[in-house]
């Protein structure tokens, strides 16, 4: 019999379907015979169930009208960081890389003095741009980048003065506007560096922040890439053996199941093991279920009433007797994960338990004895989960200026060793699933 | 879900209104996360704002590997986080968060009361209470409670978006919920014994 503690622990998965058969059995034997686990069961229930229609907060009355017109900054930002086609830095680059390659053969000095600036400035718009499309976070960079080229820019530009010589026998009238062009360029470009240098000065004053926010940004980041790390080194077992996939798993074997008894009529040597409970008990937690619950209006119908956990075999014969009880029962029983539910009105179900009760009697699988190593396991995670939870609260009361960087890792060796835990109940899960089918009676009416 | 295609396709060019359409049914959610986790209009206000410039600007680079709304909360969350990193390393916001939480829940339940004094286990009133429940939890456990239980999120999902194992989901969500289902029934037992 599990304890209360144990019990409490599995509300959560309870309540989303993600218990595994052993747990479900184990879960629902004790639901029934402890009042205070099961109104706490209720209790929660009917908090999550609130929670759904907890009053939200309306948007602030100017937020999509503040929004719009960020969204307008933004665009307009980034049409000056992304200049027009002709200003396209690609076709630039492109052609640059042409000229010099052609001028190599011609009078390369000359041309190498004359088009690197070009290329020089592209690439600092090629900066722009991809510092526009990525986060803030790279600003103080760009801000750097943008002055060192910018330098070198004017470090070419004196050095053209020299070729400039040197090249006059090739001098012909399209490269003296050439020259001409690439001194206004220059001297654009000065103007250019000097704005910039001033703009990178007024934007590092006002927007200290910005900087500050971009390395906590980073900062934030390699934290993260640290737990991926860490995810990557846990037991991978544990993904394979996800209980998603077992419940599909066991959805297509119950099924299949279904289909054979359907086919075939009466099996003998039938044992029902009929976990606990009878229909007293079930009666009485169903009226006390109405009486808690109902007190807010709109409950769940996701009572369930009676669990049946037995053997494939042990079960053909309940349910063909079910399916000579329950009037259309085709259309009654839906297969919902690795769970069969009948939909009963209550005295249908009160007839219905009144048959089964004929089958029940307790039988000794390799299930049970599979069921001492299991409840071990589930100790061990629920004393991982317990330091989880102590370790969790110390960092969360402990001053906000002490480092909880171990705490951290304890915590996250924890939730490894958890996994890992989990992992080894998976698998026994696995062995023994095969041979459990589960009929959930609900009263959805 | 073709029609967010469409609108997505047409924001990777910059297209404002498609980004506006895009996010209509989310800006609330976005905004409530938010405010959930830092617990006051204004900076609930400005993080929603500056999640939505993030996506904006970012969304040239959206693979639509995952669903927008999955690649929205997650920078949502991160965003919070970052916010809430930032005043835990200056500490001095927190200290005004809790005054004001403490000063709205001190308005609601004036409100609340005033209106049906004798009804104490009115819905609306589990509600609120449920919802002071919450903000009283860990910055971790508030958040899970929002996706999983507000929103109904899968756990899939939700290991999408904050980025961690199933397992550790399963195991968050269940300590966030048995924390929450604590403070309601401590409150319980308050109000119980104060009315005896």
């Amino acid at each position: 019999m599990w304890t209360c503690e144990k019990v409490q622990d599995m509300f959560s998965e309870y309540l989303d379907n993600q218990l595994t058969e052993i747990e479900l059995a184990n879960f629902q034997k004790h639901i029934e015979n402890c009042r205070k686990c099961k109104e706490e069961l209720f209790l929660l229930q009917n908090i999550l169930c609130n929670c759904r229609q907890v009053d939200e907060q309306e948007l602030p009355e100017n937020f999509r009208q503040k929004l719009h017109e960020r969204l307008l900054e933004t665009k307009q930002a980034q049409k000056k960081k992304n200049p027009p086609w002709y200003m396209n830095w690609k076709m630039y680059s492109g052609i640059a890389a042409g000229l010099l390659i052609i001028a190599v053969f011609r009078t390369h000095v000359f041309e190498m003095a004359l088009r690197p600036e070009k290329a020089y400035v592209n690439d600092i718009q090629l900066n722009h741009i991809e510092d526009g499309n990525h986060e803030d976070s790279n600003l103080s960079e760009s801000i750097d980048k943008s002055s060192s080229p910018e330098q070198n820019v004017g470090d070419t530009g004196s050095e053209t003065v020299k070729p400039d010589n040197g090249a006059e026998t090739n001098n012909d009238i399209p490269k003296e506007r050439k020259i001409n062009k690439t001194e206004k360029s220059k001297t654009e470009q000065k103007k250019k560096f000097s704005d910039s240098v001033e703009k990178s000065q007024r934007i590092q004053k006002t927007d200290n922040g910005t900087i500050a926010d971009a390395s906590a940004e980073s900062m934030s980041k390699s934290a993260k890439t640290e737990k991926a790390e860490v995810k990557e080194s846990m037991p991978t077992e544990f993904q394979s053996t996800d209980t998603d996939s077992i419940e599909s798993y066991s959805l297509a074997t119950a099924m299949a199941d279904v289909g054979e008894i359907k086919a075939e009529s009466n099996q003998e040597n039938a044992e029902i093991s009929v976990h606990s409970r009878s229909l007293e008990s079930n009666e009485d937690s169903l009226l006390m279920f109405s009486a808690k619950s109902f007190t807010v209006s709109e409950q769940p119908k996701i009572a369930y009433i009676t669990k049946i956990t037995a053997t494939k075999n042990d079960m053909k014969p309940m349910v063909e007797k079910l399916k000579e009880v329950v009037p259309n029962y085709g259309d009654r029983v839906e297969f919902l994960e690795h769970r069969v539910t009948l939909r009963l009105t209550l005295d249908e179900y009160e007839v219905v338990m009144d048959h089964l009760n004929e089958f029940q009697a307790d039988i000794q699988t390799e299930i049970i004895d599979k069921e001492e190593e299991y409840n071990r396991l589930v100790e061990q995670r629920n004393s991982a989960q317990q330091k989880i939870g102590e370790i969790e609260q110390v960092i969360q009361s402990m001053n906000k200026e002490v480092k909880s960087d171990d705490y951290e890792q304890q915590l996250k060796d924890l939730e490894g060793e958890l996994e890992t835990i989990e992992s080894k109940i998976a698998q026994i899960i696995e062995l023994t699933l095969e041979s459990i089918l589960t009929i959930e009676f609900q009263d959805g009416f | 879900m073709l029609d967010e295609k469409r609108l997505i396709k047409k924001c990777k060019n910059g297209d404002i209104e498609a980004f506006e359409k895009l996010i209509e049914g989310y800006q609330k959610k976005v905004y409530n996360i938010a405010y959930r986790m830092v617990q006051n209009q204004e900076d609930a206000s400005d993080i929603a704002q500056e999640v939505f410039i993030k996506v904006f600007k970012s969304i040239v680079h959206f693979k639509e590997e995952s669903s927008f709304s999955t690649w929205l909360y997650r920078i949502t969350v991160n965003v919070c986080l970052d916010e809430l990193r930032k005043r835990k390393k200056t500490n001095v916001i927190s200290i005004n968060s809790v005054i004001q939480a403490e000063n709205s829940e001190f308005t609601m339940q004036l409100e609340d009361t005033g209106k049906r004094p004798e009804e104490i286990l009115e819905e609306k009133e589990l509600r609120s209470e449920i919802n002071r429940a919450i903000n009283k939890l860990s910055d971790d456990h508030r958040l899970v409670i929002q996706l999983r239980d507000i929103y109904g999120l899968s756990y899939e999902e939700i290991s999408d978006i904050l980025q961690c194992s199933l397992g550790t989901v399963k195991s968050r969500i269940n300590r966030a919920r048995n924390s929450l289902k604590n403070i309601l029934l401590k409150k319980k037992e308050h109000l119980e014994t104060n009315n005896v």
